[in-house]
């Protein structure tokens, strides 16, 4: 690695040390280390929150996406804008009458004990091992790519999120989130500029936007009924509120975020802060995704992205058929060129249908080398394939002059541990606040809270990046966990909707409304093919019906502030 | 809590008004998209 890229991943670690240390120091007790005192402006509350929820795989695999399938993915987002209203108009102002640290804290308040104790369990489940994916993912890309030890980036990832999360608490955090957020933003605007001036002279932005779409690289919105299509208008708009309400309205690493508000306004801005960005954003990360698909039909890409893989094939027992490919790949990369080239001068002339059908036969052609050269890589891994995740470091590094590379280099950085570091700030707050002072130690002093939530912070650290380290031998059983982890948002969803919508659920029904709307996605995920888009609709409305159904039949009597919703 | 306690950034006026700036801002970009999705092919 050069040394200036050095020298730029050395100066970003120190700043966030720098503002850590500046931000984080005189921490008095848990509303100061879980809450920032309840002082935060809108601004760093919106930037905290648009950093947890864009992790490293969320940079590198968007653009890979684009490169891959096309803009399609935006669709995901679709739903945001509106959960952000209906959360600033409901949950949040719930929120902040309870004066409650955590979501689940809410919910023993209006239900039970149990009701919390369950849901935060649910949330510690999924997000714990969810925190060392977060950190495992984007190591082993970036040591694949950049030939750097895996080891060492995920303890750079994991170890120093941890530490200055752990001494720092809450208000650290966010003003390094907040820094990480703009270095994000940087380095998205920097790579879009790069690619655009990486295009040939005679192809326009215009034109490297038409060569996209005639590929199919820009469709952004699709009017698909079909529920068995995971991005589409409905998907995203129906599928993603849910997904969304119960992302930003339930999950701790989230309500945290907006719990630090010095008011309810602030807070609410935060959130709409994030309903106009956010849709922008992912825009420019797809575009340059789609672009990065036409730079690679002037600059010959490798067959495949993973250099690892693909030098493993080509010392393996198939590396001659490997290389027959090759040979062809090159001769239909050669012919893509042309016909991209073709294609660009034809535009908005009468040649252009005949040079579309050249070109995407082209595409084709290359596209079917490129799938035997990946079909080949199964043969001799054993395993799937896919380098969707590796086309983005792939172009950072083979294109990119020395500083870039580190400036992109800490970009993915600062979107691993943005999101890890909130992940442990939730997680330490649901152990400590959710569980120690709730069954332990109920009448402790604020030293000693403080103490137990700093080692509570050290613990999920540790293990996040313990488990990251083992990931490589424990792998799909992490996967498997992980994912059933997400199917617990939608039911959570379905009590808080009990919790402020209706004044008969009661404890019972909501505890026994959350196992069966993870029941019944689990039934979805197992029996249908409806895109997970819909978990978390499916998930909510079991929670609701089923939650409301047993408060009816066995009806409580208990009285306190929040049952009259 | 009543928006005399927690007003919206002057500019709104009120929460209502605010909300409604981001639909049919959500919605502006609906359509914007649609549009990129439509031209640029």
């Amino acid at each position: 690695m050069h040394f200036l890229d050095v020298a730029v991943i050395g100066v970003y670690f120190a700043l966030i040390a720098y503002i850590g240390y500046r931000t984080g120091r005189g921490n008095q007790g848990i509303e100061d280390y879980f809450l920032a005192r309840r002082a935060m402006p809108w601004y760093v509350i919106g930037l905290s929150v648009m950093a947890t929820q864009a992790s490293a795989i969320t940079l590198i695999g968007t653009t890979g996406q684009a490169y891959v399938d096309g803009m399609r993915f935006i669709q995901l987002y679709f739903g945001l804008p509106l959960a952000m209203v209906i959360l600033s108009a409901t949950l949040v102002p719930f929120f902040y009458r309870a004066r409650v640290y955590t979501a689940y804290e809410f919910l023993e308040k209006r239900f039970d004990g149990k009701t919390r104790s369950l849901t935060s369990f649910l949330f510690l489940l999924g997000r714990g091992l969810a925190d060392a994916v977060v950190i495992y993912a984007p190591s082993v890309i970036l040591a694949i790519v950049f030939g750097l030890d895996e080891k060492t980036l995920i303890l750079a990832i994991g170890a120093g999120a941890t530490l200055y999360t752990a001494l720092g608490g809450m208000r650290a955090v966010m003003w390094v989130e907040a820094w990480q957020m703009a270095i994000i933003f940087l380095g998205i605007m920097f790579c879009l500029g790069v690619v655009v001036v990486g295009l040939p002279a005679d192809v326009s932005l215009a034109q490297a936007v038409q060569i996209a779409g005639a590929a199919g690289r820009t469709e952004t919105v699709d009017f698909s009924l079909d529920p068995s299509v995971t991005y589409t208008f409905w998907s995203g708009v129906v599928g993603g509120i849910f997904l969304m309400l119960s992302y930003f309205g339930c999950d701790q690493s989230q309500v945290q975020r907006y719990l630090t508000g010095r008011s309810l306004a602030e807070s609410r801005v935060s959130l709409l802060f994030n309903a106009l960005l956010k849709i922008p954003m992912q825009f420019v990360i797809l575009l340059t995704g789609a672009l990065l698909f036409v730079f690679y039909q002037f600059e010959k890409p490798p067959p495949i992205f993973n250099p690892v893989a693909l030098e493993r094939l080509r010392t393996s027992e198939y590396g001659a058929e490997f290389s027959t490919i090759e040979r062809e790949y090159e001769q239909a990369f050669e012919k893509r060129k042309e016909s991209a080239s073709g294609l660009a001068r034809a535009l908005s002339t009468a040649e252009e249908p005949e040079a579309r059908r050249l070109f995407l036969e082209a595409d084709a052609r290359v596209s079917e080398a490129r799938g035997r050269v990946a079909a080949l890589v199964e043969k001799n891994e054993g395993a799937p394939f896919n380098d969707t995740n590796y086309v983005f470091p792939t172009f950072v590094l083979t294109q990119l002059p020395p500083g870039a590379v580190g400036l992109i280099l800490v970009a993915i950085f600062a979107a691993a541990m943005s999101t890890v570091e909130s992940e442990l700030t939730a997680l330490s707050s649901a152990t400590v606040v959710d569980f120690y002072r709730r069954y332990v130690k109920a009448h402790g002093s604020e030293s000693h809270y403080l103490l137990v939530s700093r080692g509570a912070t050290l613990f999920w650290g540790a293990f996040a990046t313990l488990c990251a380290l083992t990931m490589g031998r424990l792998g799909s059983a992490i996967e498997a966990v992980n994912r059933i982890g997400s199917y617990f948002y939608g039911p959570i969803l379905g009590v808080f909707i009990l919790a402020v919508g209706t004044k008969r659920a009661n404890g019972h029904g909501a505890f026994v409304g959350v196992l069966a709307g993870v029941a019944f996605v689990q039934l979805a995920a197992r029996m249908t093919d409806v895109s997970f888009l819909y978990y978390n609709l499916i998930g909510t409305a079991a929670a609701v019906v089923v939650g409301y159904g047993i408060s009816l039949v066995f009806p409580l009597v208990r009285k306190g502030p929040y049952n009259e919703a | 809590m009543s928006e005399g306690a927690d007003p919206p950034p002057p500019i709104f006026g009120t929460w209502r008004r605010f909300y409604a700036v981001v639909v049919a801002n959500t919605l502006l970009v609906y359509l914007l998209l649609l549009l990129f999705s439509r031209f640029a092919r």
